[in-house]
């Protein structure tokens, strides 16, 4: 059927665009699952307009500082694999996976502690919102987690650090929707 | 590099703390909202621009 | 045997892998105290254990997982027909085996159909149960809607736009691959609905029905939530080629208009599936964790998952067409031996439809009680959004227009494209103002509407393109006189059946329901007898498909003596498309444009492969 396949070389040589195509796909997969996050935020706002029940402020101002400070992290160790500092970029990337791990332990009280239900619009769009960012966490500290475990091993370089950027890149994202998130769920209205 | 993020960071900081601040000092349900509104998009672009390096998208190369 | 092992590979894991989520569910939930076994629970997560299963088994893990974990990536090179069977990342297999899928789940919908009609032919038939008539005419517009959304987009998204703009394949082999294998799992997912009792609430799955009947819905959700992903990835992947991997000169001015098509197709794939998967994980968590976004008692609103609905599912809309309108104008013009007309207002269209779906979603809803402020917005809006579309018929007459039309099957299902469309666009009109929609929702004449946009629009506009690129994809030639009696067959079946379906929706003639006023039994039973008679015109398709692709004559590299690059290589191209790499000078439809050359292969050691369109006036 096909006709003269070039065997020799195929799948071997590497789009010249390739680091600007990865960055772009990325970008347009945030801003995809930005619209997923924005659709949970706009059922908030539709079942309850701005009313909040009563959040724990101090819990969620706390839990705000500590996914800050991992995105810090991430962004310290990124900016370390990128001058072949290895060690600093170790640790960067395990203190990142510790706050996010401190951060879900932080959601999963907040959720046990709650005196809201299930049974209310805003419980219900409390523990959507939340459970899916967590959820998006936890699969970062995941990913987090095999990046660390390839540098641990020897793995990238400033030349070729892709997929550790990309997943920090990933990191950063998770911080963004909670900077949406966290007002929305605390602060929009005055806490009782 | 380094340090424009560190210095990054701490503009975030102060403005996450701010934000909380203000939000539960206003009373008037508007001007909360739109305050706080522009926070979160002021965050959340600082984020993008210096730590996800949202330039190098259309720069295209890696930059360091 | 590759193909078997790697499939069955798939099916294994994928199988293990959903057992095993089932019964970590269940330990857990007696761990603590719950009843072991709930259903919706239990499928839930075997489900994502068995979906993660599947595409490790079919071959992500050898070519994609094992790097994440530091391994070394292997891909096993399948000789052959086997290539369909395993996880190729070769755009021209993925296109093949998408139009091979949705082929096959377009013929099972439509006998899906056959039932509804026969069902429908006597007012008061026992052929199907309540029950039933429900499911068979839930999985009818599931399935039909899914073939509606991938078919041309999968078929010949991936099969011809990387070739048309010049490029050796898409910009990400691995996750195009995923996206096609993720819809085995869907198609299998809908297909096991009935064992669980059956859906019940038409493809729309609203609320509260949906949160409340049978666990067959949670299948459901699952099902599209994966198709949503898999469509969402796709259109990423056509976005980032669309950008970068154009051929050097091949400008945005340049680009052939299917691929401005998929361009736009893209981005409202991107930007408004979500909407859909959204709206069922809502129902998934209301069902499985018992939250109460619709339940009213407790403060949810039934509403909000109509808005969040059609959020996607009007653009869903324009997923479904623009594709279908894109290779309408790429036929059109090389049919009519004529550069396209208005080339840069079909663009224009293109975007316009872009920009206006997203604020058009509420017209499905001008009787489901949301507040009447939005009434007369919605209406403008809608009907603003015929002026794109107006564009794109602009573009399409203007082409026609004398022009040398050179009427082979790919064009006469263009032309038909012009007539069906056109039709309902027409009929949209009453369903987009108010009043007319009032006394018109929920009937027949919105049965019959859609099917004239979207069958009439879109599937015609499939088969126009599947004749028309048949001889790219095989290398051979299918017999011209078996697909001119499939077209007349199937477009004068086509318009009885749908032209009168208009009249029972005027009387009020419910849609959904299995049974009807007595008065309407005469046109019914005359629907359903043309109904048969469209079921039946794919037989002719079907064998000449079939014996065409093994037995056709050879077609060569151009048959169609068209300009655009994937004719400037060989039935079917090789292996990353272009032994040189091609160098795009002038308009792709320069049709009888003197030394106007689309395609140049400045490096090529011997002339390129084809008579490289030069033109090409007459017949």
């Amino acid at each position: 059927m096909a006709v003269a396949a070039p065997a020799a070389g195929h799948g071997h040589h590497v789009h010249p665009k390739r680091a600007a195509m990865n960055r772009v796909g990325l970008w347009l997969f945030f801003f995809s699952e930005s619209i997923v996050f924005a659709l949970l935020a706009m059922t908030r706002f539709y079942l309850k307009g701005i009313e909040i029940d009563k959040v724990d402020q101090a819990l969620g101002l706390g839990i705000t500082i500590i996914l800050l400070a991992s995105s810090v992290s991430a962004f310290t160790a990124e900016t370390a694999i990128e001058h072949d500092r290895r060690t600093l970029a170790s640790w960067g990337l395990f203190i990142t996976i510790a706050l996010g791990v401190l951060f879900a332990f932080g959601v999963a009280f907040e959720w046990y502690t709650a005196e809201f239900t299930k049974d209310s619009a805003f419980g219900t769009a409390f523990f959507t919102m939340t459970g899916m960012h967590a959820f998006h966490v936890i699969s970062g500290v995941f990913m987090l987690g095999l990046v660390w475990a390839q540098l641990l091993r020897g793995r990238y370089s400033s030349k070729d650090h892709w997929p550790f950027s990309g997943i920090v890149m990933y990191w950063h994202f998770v911080d963004i929707v909670w900077v949406f998130f966290y007002p929305a769920l605390y602060l929009v209205s005055t806490p009782k | 590099m380094l340090k424009t993020g560190m210095q990054v960071a701490a503009i975030l900081a102060v403005m996450t703390i701010l934000e909380y601040i203000f939000a539960v000092t206003v009373p008037n349900d508007l001007v909360r909202f739109i305050g706080l509104s522009a926070t979160a998009l002021t965050k959340a672009g600082l984020i993008m621009w210096f730590f996800m390096h949202l330039p190098r998208a259309w720069r295209g190369e890696e930059a360091h | 045997m590759y193909a078997a092992t790697s499939v069955a590979g798939g099916l294994g894991t994928g199988l293990i892998s959903f057992y095993i989520g089932i019964a970590i569910t269940a330990a857990l939930r007696a761990a603590f105290g719950y009843n072991a076994w709930d259903t919706d629970l239990n499928v839930t997560i075997g489900f994502v254990f068995g979906l993660i299963g599947w595409i490790m088994g079919i071959g992500a893990w050898g070519s994609w997982g094992r790097e994440w974990f530091g391994m070394k990536t292997y891909a096993r090179k399948a000789p052959g027909w086997q290539r369909y069977f395993t996880f190729c990342t070769d755009h021209k297999v993925i296109g093949i085996q998408y139009l091979v899928t949705f082929m096959i789940i377009f013929f099972m919908a439509g006998l899906l159909a056959m039932g509804i009609r026969t069902q429908l032919a006597q007012s008061d038939s026992t052929f199907l149960s309540n029950g039933q008539y429900n499911a068979v005419m839930s999985m009818h517009g599931i399935m039909m809607v899914a073939v509606a959304v991938a078919a041309v987009i999968g078929g010949f998204g991936n099969y011809a736009v990387p070739i048309m703009i010049g490029a050796d394949d898409m910009a990400f082999p691995r996750l195009n691959a995923l996206s096609f294998w993720l819809v085995p799992v869907t198609a299998v997912t809908l297909l096991t609905t009935p064992f669980l009792g059956g859906l019940d609430h038409g493809w729309t799955a609203y609320p509260p029905l949906s949160v409340f009947t049978n666990s067959s819905q949670t299948l459901f959700d699952l099902a599209i939530i994966t198709f949503g992903l898999s469509s969402i990835l796709s259109g990423l992947n056509f976005i980032v080629t669309i950008i970068y991997m154009r051929a050097p000169g091949m400008t945005w001015g340049k680009l052939p208009i299917f691929v401005w098509a998929m361009f736009t197709t893209a981005w409202l794939a991107l930007l408004y599936t979500q909407g859909f998967a959204v709206a069922l994980f809502m129902i998934v968590l209301s069902r499985v964790a018992g939250l109460s976004f619709f339940d009213a008692a407790k403060g949810g609103d039934p509403i909000l998952y109509q808005h969040v609905f059609w959020f996607y599912s009007h653009p869903a809309v324009y997923i479904m067409v623009l594709p279908g309108l894109g290779v309408f104008l790429e036929v059109i013009t090389h049919f009519s031996r004529k550069p396209l007309f208005a080339y840069k207002y079909a663009v224009g269209g293109f975007m316009g439809i872009l920009g206006l779906s997203g604020v058009v979603w509420a017209h499905h809803m001008f009787t489901s009680g949301m507040p009447n402020y939005l009434h007369g917005p919605i209406l403008v809006t809608t009907e603003m959004i015929s002026i794109p579309t107006g564009l794109v018929f602009l573009s399409a007459l203007g082409t026609i227009w004398m022009g040398k039309l050179w009427l082979r099957a790919p064009m006469l299902f263009a032309l038909a494209v012009l007539v069906n469309f056109a039709c309902g666009g027409v009929t949209g009109i009453f369903l987009a103002d108010v009043p007319t929609d009032i006394h018109l929702h929920d009937t027949y004449f919105v049965v019959a509407h859609f099917h004239y946009t979207i069958v009439g629009g879109e599937i015609f506009a499939l088969f126009a393109g599947i004749y028309f690129w048949f001889p790219k994809m095989t290398g051979r030639m299918y017999n011209e006189r078996l697909a001119q009696i499939h077209f007349w067959w199937m477009f004068i079946a086509f318009n009885v059946t749908f032209f009168t379906m208009h009249w029972p929706g005027i009387e009020g003639m419910n849609r959904r329901i299995s049974t009807y006023p007595h008065s309407l039994q005469a046109v019914n039973l005359f629907i359903s007898i043309s109904a048969f008679s469209l079921g039946a015109s794919f037989i002719p398709f079907i064998w000449n498909m079939l014996y065409s692709w093994a037995r056709g004559p050879v077609a060569g590299p151009n048959p169609w003596r068209a300009r655009t690059l994937e004719w400037q290589v060989s039935s079917p191209p090789p292996l990353e498309n272009f032994p040189t790499p091609p160098v795009v000078r002038d308009h792709p439809y320069d049709y009888g444009v003197p030394g106007s050359v689309h395609g140049l292969f400045p490096n090529a050691g011997a002339p390129a492969p084809a008579p490289a369109g030069g033109g090409g006036g007459g017949q």
